[in-house]
């Protein structure tokens, strides 16, 4: 997609760091972590990066995590604004009590009544969903069927999804560490973040590209040569290199091995900086595409990448580093990969 | 946008094709109808290899993704897309994933039931078999055709594979985004869509 840059007028995000994406970067670039024992449900022992404000409540936990992002909107929302909504399983804590069965349904409805927005589009792409939601998104905008859209991304911990992870052996014994050589799996995190975007009003920065594409490989494994997620990062940038990268990084040791070849096949002179969010808040699922967009915004606009936490011994070939590293411009990459061979890129200007 | 090709499953599995005015079955079961649609003259070559990996919605939409293909003309471009849009996403994978996990005292779930949990994998097990390397993802909309016609149009220009799976049917349907035709007729499903195509001449 190389067509006009879309503008990003507002971004806001709702993790257990804060409802400001100021906050949310400054615990970034801090280094810290929230990795703790649920106390919503039995994870065996487990951590994961939960956000406390979520515990109790009669109705479903995605409600209260929809509530609190809608609470950290400062930007007007233009009547007309239509809603791209992404998720991987929605509500589905309601599916685990014995309620509502259809919980990506639900989460639709759920995000349509909190954010005043009806007829919306649920976007689902594994855990592209986030990315993939954008990418749909900018290009409604550059065919005029709207003039705003609301891009909206979140994904709630439970014991459905803790348990599946454990059963594909997916999760670490401890807590993830993105590009480190000794990884050993992903922590799951729950959060959400918002976009607004327009193709015809200035911002405050934009997306000048966006591309996806499936390896049709496997169902769960990527590619580890990287060749479709390179060919994706290639369309999105369209001849022009990025300052860094914010990669999807789960600390999986497949994940992370793909997108450093697809890094490595990129630049052959060596990779870009590159940083992972969820050594900080953990795997947001549907959440993490719409995440990384809005810290990454910020953090290009600060011109930096944060200490890679959980890092210990760099993965060979990985740029990351456990220091914070300044940045040559505000032109930033972003990566999304999913089951089912699934890549998404997304290329990000603070202006 | 022009539709190039189309294949409907019904509940009693039998499969009609849109372009090439095809139809076979019903057939006792999916290995039946596996069989017998693989063998026809001209049927592309899909992977198959993993059929009886994925649920029965999976194989459902793999013998409609791999007819719907034949109906077209044979292999599919490599940057070939594949949406799913609205239909029951995966919510029978939910209930088989997690009665399973309790019935199992909840002291571990079953990986391979998990996977099937999200409502991309019956496409993304679709592009595998066919070797689609375009982008894949699954929308929920008004229930409106005209709304999955817009989504088509305003992706990148290309061939997409669009497919609604439901408890009763598996409706995929081909699109070419770069060619020229009449647009959607009205529908709230993608099979009245398939029946409305079907009686055009």
């Amino acid at each position: 997609m190389t067509d006009a840059p879309v503008s990003i007028l507002g971004t806001a995000v709702a993790t257990a760091f804060g409802v400001t994406v100021e906050e949310n970067c400054d615990a970034l670039l801090a280094g810290r972590t929230d990795f703790c024992p649920p106390r919503h449900f039995d994870a065996r022992g487990r951590l994961l990066g939960v956000d406390p404000e979520l515990d109790g409540g009669a109705g479903s936990r995605m409600e209260r995590l929809l509530e609190k992002l809608r609470d950290a909107v400062t930007f007007p929302i233009p009547p007309g604004t239509r809603l791209f909504a992404a998720t991987t399983v929605g509500a589905i804590d309601l599916l685990e009590r014995g309620g509502k069965q259809d919980t990506v349904e639900e989460f639709l409805h759920l995000a349509e009544r909190i954010f005043g927005i009806p007829g919306g589009i649920l976007i689902s792409a594994a855990c592209a969903s986030g990315q993939t939601a954008a990418a749909v998104a900018v290009r409604e905008l550059r065919r005029g069927s709207c003039r705003h859209a609301l891009v909206l991304g979140a994904d709630i911990t439970g014991e459905f999804v803790t348990s599946g992870f454990a059963a594909l052996g997916a999760l670490s014994r401890d807590v993830c560490r993105p590009y480190d050589a000794g990884r050993d799996g992903l922590t799951l995190g729950e959060g959400a973040a918002a976009l607004l975007l327009s193709a015809s009003e200035p911002g405050f920065g934009r997306i000048t590209g966006a591309a996806e594409n499936g390896d049709a490989r496997h169902i769960t494994s990527p590619d580890l040569s990287g060749e479709m997620l390179s060919a994706a990062c290639r369309e999105a940038l369209d001849g022009l290199p990025p300052d860094g990268v914010i990669g999807h990084g789960t600390g999986t040791v497949y994940n992370d091995q793909a997108e450093i070849a697809a890094l490595a096949r990129l630049f052959p002179g060596g990779p870009p900086p590159l940083f992972s969010l969820k050594g900080n808040l953990g795997h947001t699922l549907g959440a993490t595409g719409v995440l990384q967009t809005a810290l990454g915004l910020e953090l290009a606009r600060r011109r930096v990448l944060p200490p890679q936490a959980g890092l210990r011994t760099p993965e060979k070939g990985a740029c990351v580093s456990t220091e914070t590293r300044r940045l040559g411009g505000g032109r930033l990459l972003s990566l999304n990969v999913g089951f089912g061979g699934l890549n998404s890129a997304l290329v990000l200007e603070a202006l | 946008m022009k539709i190039t090709g189309g294949a409907l499953m019904t509940r009693e599995r039998a499969f009609r094709t849109l372009v090439r005015r095809g139809s076979f079955g019903p057939f006792a079961d999916l290995n039946a109808a596996r069989r017998h649609l693989t063998a026809l003259p001209g049927m592309v070559s899909g992977d198959l290899n993993d059929f009886g990996r994925g649920g029965e919605t999976v194989r459902r939409v793999l013998l409609t993704a791999l007819l719907a293909a034949w109906d077209s003309g044979g292999a599919l471009p490599e940057s070939t897309g594949v949406f799913g849009w609205n239909g029951d996403g995966c919510v029978s994978e939910d209930l088989i994933y997690w009665r399973d996990y309790v019935s199992c005292g909840c002291e571990a779930g079953r990986g391979g039931l998990f996977v099937a949990t999200l409502p991309t994998i019956p496409c993304c097990e679709a592009a595998i078999t066919l070797r689609c390397r375009g982008r894949v993802a699954y929308f929920r909309t008004e229930p409106a055709a005209a709304r999955l016609e817009e989504l088509l149009l305003a992706a990148p220009g290309g061939t997409y594979l669009c497919g609604e799976t439901t408890s009763s049917s598996v409706c995929m349907l081909l699109a070419d985004t770069r060619l020229d035709g009449p647009p959607f007729p009205e529908a709230s499903v993608l099979k009245e869509v398939f029946t409305a195509l079907e009686e055009r001449p």
